[in-house]
């Protein structure tokens, strides 16, 4: 079924992305994707598993589908047959959302058949992945086993979009579930600022070309730190680590799974590039987490000697893009067989060009990282500076013979001695000069000023706490709050392209995933008040939290049977869907 | 013999007079340096401490402390009187040096290092020069330079002169002539040796027992030209005559010295530079101030100081030869542009007809040219008697008593 899936997502994107580069411009367009899976499996009565992919407005309204359809119904298993979606209302629910249907197909799997969590684990992995090259497309994906339905969308504000080859990358470090900076007084920024690198033409190694590969391959490297520091120019900040995501021509991430071994390209890469000119001492591969809640990527690198740092941690996250045209390609088999070639090609020809690829990454890495050794030499004058103001000061008022002087002094700061006098302005000092605050305008802001005895969260529990991400992370976890739910719900009611919050809300919270998790009270429920039948007394809390993990759901009585279908609005009537918690 | 002495008695008349008329337009700014004096020692800790106790309470009030400086390099801050020179405003815009900001943090600590040393000084009544606060903290002034400006700075914040604050500067002008005096230390000090002259006191303010017969005080703008002169034996050659060199644009002890002087002896001072726009800036320095130092201008200037030459407009009367000029650079041009913009320029229709010449010529004579053109007095001295005249006749110098007067006593 897995498979299945990830070969119809494929075909689709291919159809969409070569339709895109037809009509050109098209990347902003908004739409969805819905992948949903219903699985009754032993020792249920019915142990079948029915999938639907579905595709829903502008994004893909140009292109013509047929031959996705021919595609996936000619390669079809015997035990698998097209059928009606199992959840016409969610599939209606999704439309209401994103907008008239383009395609959609949904079969089943008769007999027993193995349902195994890694696999749809897979299958989040890599919607997650698609998600964050496509922000322009709300991607849903539903599981239903037995009676648990877990739930995921993935979606970015129109506002946190940096368009890129014909797609959109999303900006919100919470889509690539990398805390936000550090609580602090002021406010913070959650984006990322995506910094573009030059499109390098690559060289196809003879014996690809003799196997067929034919056409021009660019790859386009793109970059961006999180989390943004740009508002907080005196927080010490380090960067921790590397990240690589690698997509195909068709802006499918080719996620080597963990049993993989990674490009061996990938594997040198720690040693391609001169480090110390970017002021680290070197990088190593990492481990790659392909547990539920990571975010998959085609490789690691730890940066030495930053684990013991107490600076911000940062993250470099280095998107690869690999654009493949060959004139002679027409049909969608086409397009599938030669992208093919190239991804199970492609360490070869990343190996070919190694000087190429090292000099379009250290020219990209220069521009995304000359931020930060600007940062890291403003933070040596710092440190520099700070003992001898403190000392000038201390010794004029320790060398003092006003008493008047003195006395000021000690009672400003609240102190009894000299000593303590000391101590006390060095505290001061490091947390006025630490805590800067200076707006961008490239930087979204989110206020965090606590209202006196609001009990709201905020970071106020690190005001003289030093910056450490494990602490702010912690902060995180435990933000999840009333306020922000209501955002959510505000939000969902503009249909996620609302780009004023005038709600409180908890900076580097909001856009977390676990968050958006939460805040979904329904399948792809618009808002709150909307929904039938749930009362408002209800403990929103225990809702929300509720999707986190597989809740039971009962499904609304008056399905209608959804066939196969493309192009053209369906016939679908409105579902009324109902939460139980 | 009789013709002889008139002569002399006449000459000396002159110079009276004109000393008593040069007096007579200096009395406000006596008035000021009286006022400028009276700071003493726990004027200037109460102060500091001000300062201290500002930055504690902005830290106590969880604010990033900073530190306002006059801005010394606006001309906008800074006014012009005919009997002061260029000197700082009243409402003037401020600096301000940020103690949460990389770009200044450094400026912020190199200024509180200061202020503590200079309390220090202050309270143990000892001296330090600039060169001394350096080497204290090398890595962190990075530069000489950083520590002139943040003493400049302070004394201009606190509104306390350099010498109040005991913070010397090594002095780079020398002088030489008919002077004697004596340093704060009780040194005494003889600048009448024909051969080698003495360096300005780093401490101009403790100089006590001035004696001299000088009838003028030549100030040279170049140390080669100062040199020449005095190996021509140029003082025993005319009247008695101090002779003072700031090697090019001036340091404070020169400029103080030049002040003492003019305060102590009142005799003429006439300014020997170069006929090109740095030549007239630095004139410009000695008599009416630097905007960078306006804040102390009473302290430094001396309106009275005169322009002798070698005027723009010598050039041509001179006919010095095309061959011995060397065109204006872009920065010469745009220096003497930004002369033609200065209040004291516009003020002096001679003055300002004088940098039009600058302009219309392009040229300045070129050092070491032939012919004995290579700075304004071997010009002169190459001169006949006529010509060298013509020189004196100048039409800044408005003085015919003093052109007389050299005109007779100069007789190279």
């Amino acid at each position: 079924m897995l498979t299945l899936i990830k070969q119809v997502i494929r075909l689709l994107m291919v159809t969409v992305h070569h339709s895109q580069k037809r009509q050109k411009g098209s990347g902003n367009v908004k739409g969805g994707l819905l992948v949903s899976v219903s699985a009754e499996t032993a020792g249920s009565p019915s142990d079948h598993v029915c999938g639907t992919v579905a595709a829903a407005g502008y994004w893909c309204s140009e292109c013509t589908f047929e031959d996705v359809q021919r595609e996936v119904t000619q390669n079809l298993d015997s035990s698998i047959s097209i059928g009606s979606p199992t959840d016409p209302e969610q599939l209606s629910e999704f439309l209401d959302r994103c907008g008239p249907l383009r395609f959609h197909i949904s079969f089943q799997v008769t007999g027993r058949s193995r349902v195994s969590e890694g696999d749809w684990l897979k299958t989040e992995q890599l919607l997650h992945r698609l998600s964050l090259v496509h922000a322009q497309v709300e991607i849903y994906f539903s599981l239903k086993l037995n009676e648990a339905i877990s739930q995921k969308i993935y979606r970015c504000r129109a506002h946190w979009r940096f368009a890129l080859l014909g797609g959109c990358i999303g900006t919100e470090s919470a889509l690539y579930l990398l805390p936000g900076p550090p609580a602090g007084p002021s406010g913070q920024c959650t984006q990322l600022h995506p910094v573009p690198g030059a499109a390098t033409p690559l060289l196809l190694p003879h014996s690809l070309v003799e196997m067929g590969l034919c056409g021009t391959i660019s790859l386009l490297p793109a970059a961006a730190l999180s989390p943004c520091v740009a508002q907080n120019p005196n927080w010490p900040a380090q960067l921790v680590d590397i990240r690589i995501f690698l997509y195909g021509p068709s802006n499918l991430p080719l996620l080597c799974d963990a049993e993989e071994r990674p490009l061996s390209f990938l594997r040198d890469f720690a040693h391609l590039l001169s480090w110390k000119e970017f002021g680290l001492s070197g990088v190593r591969c990492s481990e790659n987490s392909t547990e539920a809640g990571c975010l998959l990527s085609e490789m690691v690198y730890t940066v030495e000697g930053s684990e013991q740092s107490a600076a911000v941690g940062q993250t470099l996250l280095l998107f690869l893009f690999l654009q493949h045209s060959d004139p002679f390609c027409s049909q969608l088999s086409d397009f599938v067989v030669s992208e093919e070639l190239l991804v199970q090609n492609l360490d070869r020809i990343l190996q070919h060009n190694q000087e190429r690829v090292k000099v379009a990454l250290h020219s990209l890495l220069q521009c995304t990282l000359s931020g930060s050794l600007k940062r890291q030499k403003a933070q040596a004058k710092m440190q520099a500076a700070i003992p001898v103001i403190l000392s000038s000061l201390s010794s004029v008022v320790s060398s003092s013979s006003s008493l008047a002087f003195r006395t000021t002094c000690l009672n400003s700061m609240k102190v009894q001695d000299t000593q303590e006098l000391g101590i006390t302005l060095k505290q001061a000092l490091l947390e006025v000069t630490q805590n800067r605050f200076m707006p961008s305008r490239k930087c979204n802001n989110k206020c965090l000023r606590r209202a006196s005895g609001d009990g709201d969260v905020d970071g106020s529990d690190h005001k003289h706490a030093p910056l450490r991400l494990e602490d702010s992370s912690r902060s995180l976890s435990g933000a999840l709050d009333h306020k922000e739910l209501g955002v959510e719900a505000s939000h969902s009611q503009t249909g996620g392209e609302s780009t004023t919050v005038k709600k409180p809300r908890v900076a580097g919270v909001s856009t977390h995933p676990s968050a958006h998790k939460q805040t979904h009270t329904g399948p792809w429920m618009p808002a709150q008040h909307d929904i039938p039948g749930l009362s408002q007394t209800q403990p929103t809390a225990a809702a929300h939290t509720a999707c986190s993990d597989p809740v039971p759901r009962s499904l609304g009585k008056d399905n209608q049977q959804v066939h196969c279908s493309h192009h053209g609005s369906p016939a679908l009537t409105q579902s009324t869907l109902y939460l139980t918690t | 013999m009789n013709t002889v002495v008139t002569g002399e008695f006449e000459e000396l008349l002159e110079v009276e007079k004109l000393r008593a008329r040069l007096l007579n337009s200096q009395d406000g700014q006596d008035a000021f340096q009286t006022e400028r004096e009276e700071v003493t020692s726990q004027d200037v800790l109460s102060r500091i401490e001000n300062v201290i106790l500002g930055i504690v309470l902005s830290l106590s009030r969880g604010e990033a402390p900073v530190l306002a400086f006059h801005s010394r390099s606006h001309w906008l801050n800074v006014r012009f009187h005919s009997n002061i020179g260029l000197h700082m405003g009243s409402d003037t815009a401020v600096n301000i040096v940020r103690s949460d900001c990389p770009s200044s943090i450094g400026r912020f600590a190199s200024t509180l290092k200061v202020l503590s040393t200079v309390y220090k000084l202050v309270q143990s009544n000892t001296y330090a020069t600039k060169r001394d606060i350096y080497y204290n903290d090398t890595q962190l002034f990075g530069s000489q330079r950083t520590v002139d400006s943040v003493v400049d700075d302070i004394s201009c914040m606190l509104k306390i002169p350099r010498r109040s604050l005991h913070v010397l500067a090594t002095s780079k002008g020398l002088i030489s002539g008919d002077l004697c005096y004596q340093e704060e230390d009780g040194t005494k000090m003889n600048c009448k040796s024909s051969l080698t002259a003495v360096s300005v006191s780093s401490n101009v303010y403790g100089i006590k027992n001035i004696v001299s017969s000088a009838k003028f005080i030549l100030i040279v703008e170049k140390d080669a030209t100062f040199q020449r002169l005095l190996d021509d034996e140029f003082g025993s050659k005319t009247s008695p005559c101090i002779m003072i060199t700031g090697k090019g644009v001036p340091d404070i002890n020169s400029r103080l010295m030049v002040r003492k002087l003019w305060d102590t002896l009142h005799i003429p001072i006439l300014a020997l530079v170069d006929a090109d726009p740095h030549g007239i800036e630095i004139m410009s320095i000695y008599k009416y101030g630097s905007v960078s130092m306006s804040f102390e201008a009473q302290s430094l200037t001396v309106p009275s100081v005169m322009w002798l030459g070698l005027l723009p407009s010598d050039i041509e009367r001179l006919r010095v030869p095309k061959d011995a000029l060397v065109p204006f650079s872009k920065k010469d041009e745009s220096k003497l542009s930004s002369l033609l913009k200065r209040p004291y320029v516009s003020l002096q229709p001679a003055w300002e007809k004088e940098c039009r010449v600058t302009g219309l010529v392009g040229a300045s004579p070129r050092q070491d040219s032939v012919g004995g053109w290579g700075t304004p007095w071997t010009g002169c001295r190459s001169l006949n008697a006529k010509r060298a005249r013509a020189l004196f006749h100048s039409p800044v110098l408005r003085d015919p008593q003093t052109v007389h007067v050299l005109a007779k006593t100069w007789s190279v």
